[in-house]
Formats: structure tokens, C-alpha cells, sequence
């Protein structure tokens, strides 16, 4: 990419419950706590992109928050909008603010998500099977998030012979990598094993309770700049070498491939932006609403060979000291799903593992690390390739 | 308790409703390129003509992938737990999901054949099904 956009500041708020903070209010302190971290000059700063505030929870689906985030923070930028793609929202930014920056649009954007999960008792699961199912011929049937996700998991395991167990061994390493993340919500639960993911009570077959990631609130804000600024900001910023997005489907009934979505069409076109190949990847950071997504995605991405993925993961091939560490931040399993922002997660660690800032859980070789998201229920796709040298 | 949720009625979907209340499984057909489809809409996904007509389906087909579920998302379907969710793919070859009906969760397959059959809902509603086909 011209221009060498990198990532040269990055931050991720401890997740959790903040019921004293609105929709906004959570913004406010996810970019608190960046701005505590980074000194930043807000006069450096002239785009900004924002995901709708409140929309999971159903508080609301504040689509301005970009007008109004700006404005508190004095920033009066030449590039900025609210931007929606599901899980995917965090990935397309970090896409759109390197092509901005590329186009002479900006020199530095700044990209923010912050949400809230709602309870999934209290009516919460039945909203949320609402918005993400079609309302007339899907959610008419008892559709819900994790009886979609399963759907593909049965697939998966159809084609390519994933097995129950290697659905539960996504959950075991990605525990592994949370317990080293002072942040991560699972980390005083300790260590899991396969026995306790198999026996956790059943949601929709072939998942159990740990096969699904864990609700809570929270959010994470980076910083996209032209590279000779990022370099200002930061020693080793992360590089954006390439990005790809494709668009699959609407509702899940109607995915043309089960077991891998649309996020091969997106890794492919990652990887010729970049010029790279998946051999050249030394660290994954994918979105895992649940156990599946983890071994489908590295699949799709080209990580692994069709139908390896599982195996994968039962070898420990992912987990700390493994060959190729995936979801190094403790995954949306173990560190926590934050509704709205759950797919800047691993834009951020990504970012930070690049940088060579994720402290106990740094992965010994960083070089290029592949972000995979998608939003809705698996329906859009983006992968980020993110790396040291530009 | 309240029931199951029942469809919204639109112009365009009202056809299939209407359909399903008489014990009719009916899909749209695109009157230039002759292709199927499934769920309802205004014109076609494959050539964008808006020329579509209903036509009484099969209701056969096979199913692609299933879940049982366990925790249902309200107490509407808690009821019936675990039940059946799936992606069946018709014979005139559009996906859709519905519930595979009279069968155990543990009897289901990728590729099982079934036919769709009607489950009663409030206010007259009849909610296309499936169930495995025999012979
Ligand atoms: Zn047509």
C-alpha cells in the first residue's frame, strides 16, 4: 500500500459489566483510556470512524456518534463517517482509514468501537435472534446465535470430518492464551480441559456452554496514520500490507458454502494486496463467536489445509508455544465478547502483537499477522494482514 | 405464554402465506430465466427481471445442515426442546430453514430427504415444515 498506513497506537478497555455507563458513556471511556495511554496531539488527527453506539444491546442505534465523538473531542476532520459491518466494522476501518490515507484523504485516523452484549436471559437472546435471523423465515423457527453457528459446525464437521472433540480443543487453547492477558474476563477461571468443555451443559448441537464465546461490555480505539507520523508515535508501528472484504450473504439459510462462508474470497484478495502468502503468517487473530470459527477460518484463510483445522488445534498447534499462535488475546471465548465491538478485539491484538506490545503473551515472532473478521452471521468477511516492515 | 412468532405479512410474501393457509407450498419462479426462488422477494437474484410468478413446489428436498437445539431463545420454543433447526435445500433448488418435524434429533443426517408438511400457528397461521420423506 502506498503511503505505509500502520497502526501506531492501539488500546483495548478492560471488559466487563459497566451498567452505570450509556451507549455513549461507554465510548467516552474506551477513549479515556486510549487517550491515557497515547499522547497523542489532537491537531494530528483529521479522520475519525465510529461503529453506531448501543445498537446490540437495543438501548439504541445511534448512527451520529461519529458527529458527536468528534466534536467532543475537538477534532474537525476531513474524513469521517459511522460505520456498520457487524464484527467486521473494526477490520473495514482500519481497510478504509490505510485507503485514505493511500488517496491524500487523511493523515491519521482514528477508529473507535465500544459495546455492550445483552444479558442473554431477561428476553436478550430472543432480541438478539430477531435482529440477526430473517424475521419471517428464519427467526419464525426458533433460529437464535448459536443454533446458526451450529449450523455451520454441522457442515463443517459433515465435509471435512471435524470432530466434537476438536471443537472443544478451540476452547482449551484459546483459554491457554487468556490466563496470560491481565485483561481477559476468563483469566480467574483458570485453565479448562476437554472433559470440562464436553460436559458443559448443551446449547444447540454440536455446542456446548464453552463452545460459546463469553457476553460482556467493553471496546478498544487505534489509531491508523501515514506511516512517517505512525513512526513519530511509535518505534514499530504495524503496518497495514493488505486487506481484502467480501460480502456473502444475508440470512444464513441462504450461504452457498456452510463450512467456510465467505472468508476465502477475503483472505485471497488480503494476501494478493499484500503480495503474501499464508506461509508467510506467524500469528492469527480470528473472530470466534464460537469453537467452529476458529478451525473454519483458519482453513478459509489458507493457514491450514482443508479439514486440518480441527486437528490443529487438538495437537496444541495454536497455543502458546504451538507453531502458529491464534487468538493470542484469550479469543472472544475467554476474553470476552463485547456485543457492538467484539470484532476490534483482534484488530487491536494484532496490532499489538505486531508492535511487539502484548507483554506475557507476545508471540516470539510477530513479523505478519493475519486479522480475520466477519459481521452478521458470518456474512460479511474482512482480513487484515498487518506486519513490521512496510 | 405467548405462541410461536408469526410472520409479517408483506405484499410481497402474502402469496406464500396465503399458500401455506390452504395447505400449499408454493415458491416464486422468475418468468425470463426460468430459475427458482427462495425466500420471497420483488424481482430476481439471477437476472434482475421482476417478472415473477408462484408455482406449486415439490416439497421435496434434502437436508444440507442441522443443529438440535437444547436452550431454546424463548419460552415459546422451550416447549418443544430440544428441536430440530435446519437448512433444507428444495428440489427446485432454493435453501430455506424450518424445522425437521417427527423425528429425534439423534435420527438426523446431512442429506436426509424430506417434505415439507404444515404446522398450525395463532390466528390461522400455517408455518411450512419438514419431515423425513419415506419411499
Ligand atoms: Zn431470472
Amino acid at each position: 500500500m502506498r503511503n505505509e498506513p500502520a497502526i501506531a497506537a492501539a488500546t483495548e478497555m478492560r471488559p466487563g459489566r459497566y451498567p452505570e455507563l450509556s451507549a455513549l458513556g461507554m465510548y467516552e471511556a474506551v477513549l479515556a483510556t486510549f487517550l491515557r495511554q497515547w499522547s497523542l496531539d489532537p491537531k494530528a488527527v483529521d479522520g475519525f470512524l465510529a461503529c453506531p453506539a448501543g445498537m446490540a444491546s437495543g438501548e439504541t442505534a445511534d448512527i451520529f456518534v461519529h458527529e458527536e465523538l468528534a466534536d467532543s473531542l475537538g477534532l474537525h476532520p476531513r474524513f469521517s463517517e459511522t460505520v456498520n459491518a457487524g464484527g467486521a466494522s473494526y477490520a473495514i476501518m482500519a481497510h478504509r482509514a490505510s485507503w485514505a490515507i493511500s488517496e491524500g484523504l487523511a493523515d491519521a485516523v482514528l477508529c473507535v468501537g465500544a459495546g455492550k452484549f445483552p444479558k442473554v436471559g431477561a428476553g436478550g437472546a430472543d432480541a438478539m435472534a430477531r435482529m440477526v435471523s430473517h424475521p419471517d423465515f428464519e427467526y419464525i423457527y426458533g433460529a437464535f446465535i448459536p443454533a446458526l453457528y451450529a449450523l455451520a459446525a454441522r457442515r463443517h464437521m459433515h465435509e471435512r470430518g471435524t470432530t466434537r472433540e476438536q471443537l472443544a480443543a478451540v476452547a482449551v487453547s484459546t483459554r491457554r492464551w487468556a490466563l496470560l492477558h491481565p485483561d481477559a474476563l476468563m483469566r480467574g477461571q483458570g485453565p479448562i480441559t476437554l472433559e470440562d468443555v464436553l460436559n458443559s451443559r448443551p446449547v444447540a448441537e454440536p455446542f456446548n456452554l464453552l463452545d460459546c464465546s463469553v457476553p460482556c461490555e467493553g471496546g478498544a480505539a487505534f489509531l491508523v496514520a501515514r506511516g512517517d507520523i505512525a513512526r513519530r508515535i511509535t518505534p514499530q508501528p504495524a503496518y497495514l500490507l493488505g486487506a481484502g472484504e467480501y460480502h456473502d450473504h444475508g440470512p444464513v439459510s441462504a450461504a452457498r458454502d456452510f463450512a467456510a462462508m465467505g472468508a476465502p474470497e477475503a483472505a485471497t484478495a488480503a494476501f494478493r494486496s499484500a503480495g503474501l502468502v499464508p506461509a508467510d503468517v506467524r500469528v492469527a487473530e480470528i473472530y470466534d463467536a464460537f469453537t467452529i470459527n476458529s478451525i473454519m477460518f483458519l482453513e478459509a484463510t489458507g493457514l491450514v489445509a482443508p479439514g486440518e483445522g480441527g486437528r490443529f488445534f487438538l495437537e496444541g498447534r495454536g497455543a502458546p508455544g504451538g507453531e502458529l499462535p491464534v487468538n493470542t488475546y484469550g479469543g472472544l471465548l475467554s476474553f470476552g465478547h463485547t456485543g457492538d465491538a467484539s470484532g476490534i478485539s483482534m484488530v487491536v491484538e494484532g496490532a499489538l502483537q505486531v508492535m511487539g506490545r502484548a507483554g506475557a503473551r507476545q508471540a516470539p515472532d510477530a513479523s505478519v499477522a493475519l486479522v480475520h473478521t466477519y459481521g452478521g452471521m458470518m456474512s460479511e468477511h474482512c482480513t487484515l494482514l498487518l506486519g513490521r516492515n512496510p | 405464554m405467548k405462541g410461536k412468532p408469526l410472520p409479517r405479512v408483506t405484499e410481497v410474501t402474502r402469496p406464500y402465506w396465503d399458500a401455506a393457509r390452504a395447505g400449499r407450498f408454493v415458491i416464486q419462479r422468475c418468468g425470463r430465466c426460468r430459475r427458482f426462488v427462495h425466500y420471497p422477494r420483488p424481482w430476481c437474484p439471477h437476472c434482475w427481471s421482476t417478472e415473477l410468478d408462484w408455482v406449486e413446489a415439490s416439497g421435496r428436498g434434502e437436508v444440507v445442515t442441522y443443529t438440535a437445539v437444547h436452550q431454546a431463545p424463548s419460552p415459546a420454543f422451550a416447549v418443544g426442546a430440544p428441536y430440530v433447526l435446519a437448512v433444507v435445500r428444495l428440489a427446485e433448488g432454493p435453501q430455506m430453514m424450518a424445522n425437521v418435524v417427527h423425528i429425534q434429533p439423534r435420527e438426523m443426517r446431512v442429506g436426509l430427504p424430506v417434505r415439507v408438511t404444515f404446522e398450525e400457528r395463532e390466528g390461522g397461521f400455517r408455518v411450512p415444515q419438514f419431515e423425513p420423506a419415506t419411499g
